[in-house]
């Protein structure tokens, strides 16, 4: 019995082969479609060296998302490691030592989501919705740093959603649609 | 990793970063703008030509050095930005708060 693959570089050239060896009409089938959809975990340590290391893999996995242009895989490995900073230095307090952040990467066929949770205390005041965008002009008059990171995750990502409580870790969410609306 | 080389061209200071500037590499960076804030006028080119990447911490940098930078009538200003570097200074509509010039020569000409 002929094994099933559509491994082969043309994928309906694959599929008329194997329509003909099983004596299936091709015109039967209406549509095919390869979709990719993977999830990775990574779970490291909340120091600063781990950056560079998590923004490429996220990049790399981003990548394999069919439809993803590369710049949106620059943009959302940046966003990752906003998020990241950020949690090291506000939810964590610069006291990163031996705390942990654990981030999960999902790619579905429409979107990246991209979900972070840490256990910092001063998470927990962390009010994302009263966050307004930094005032450029003010800027310009008096710069001082800070508060860009999470104005950046807001650009690049579409959905960005912050879940704190009691007795639960802080949970950051944030999609990105792959092809965006409008 | 960030390397960071700098010399004195013409009473300019052109500083060359190589590699990564996130929240782990800028506080080098920082340290040395802040060092440099210090003198009289000081004029400070940076070649980001081989900087591959940077977040906002790498950009907070240089927000944090320019108001005492430009209080002595000195100036930041960067040369060969490249694409993946500008992006971020689009993302945060900075494009025009810092100078930047295509090469080094025209950037140091800038300072004359």
């Amino acid at each position: 019995m002929p094994v099933l693959s559509f491994l082969a570089e043309d994928t309906m050239q694959a599929l008329e082969t194997q329509a003909a060896i099983l004596g299936i009409q091709e015109n039967d089938i209406r549509e095919i479609r390869i979709e990719k959809e993977c999830r990775i975990r990574m779970i490291f340590p909340a120091e600063t060296r781990q950056l560079e290391l998590i923004r490429r893999l996220a990049h790399s996995t981003a990548s394999q998302a069919p439809g993803l242009d590369p710049q949106t895989a620059d943009d959302i490995s940046l966003a990752l490691d906003e998020a990241c900073t950020n949690i090291m230095a506000h939810a964590y307090d610069r006291h990163s030592h031996q705390k942990i952040i654990e981030v999960e990467l999902s790619i579905s066929s429409d979107s990246i989501t991209i979900i972070l949770t840490d256990q910092g205390e001063s998470g927990r005041c962390f009010e994302p919705e009263k966050l307004r965008p930094p005032d450029m002009d003010a800027l310009r008059v008096t710069p001082i740093p800070g508060g860009l990171g999470f104005h950046l995750i807001r650009k690049i990502m579409d959905a960005v959603t912050y879940e704190k409580g009691p007795g639960q870790p802080n949970r950051l969410t944030m999609k990105r649609y792959i092809h965006r609306p409008g | 990793m960030l390397i960071i080389k700098s010399e004195t061209l013409n009473q300019i200071h052109v500083i060359h970063l190589n590699g990564i500037l996130n929240a782990d590499t800028s506080p080098e960076l920082e340290k040395l703008l802040r060092q440099l804030a210090q003198e009289s006028r000081p004029c400070i080119l940076l070649c980001v030509r081989d900087l591959e990447y940077i977040s906002s911490a790498g950009v907070g940098c240089f927000i944090g050095a320019i108001a005492a930078i430009r209080q002595k009538k000195g100036d930041l200003r960067f040369s060969e930005m490249q694409p993946q570097v500008r992006r971020i200074f689009t993302l945060l509509d900075m494009e025009d708060f810092f100078s930047h010039f295509d090469s080094m020569e025209m950037g140091l000409a800038s300072f004359a």
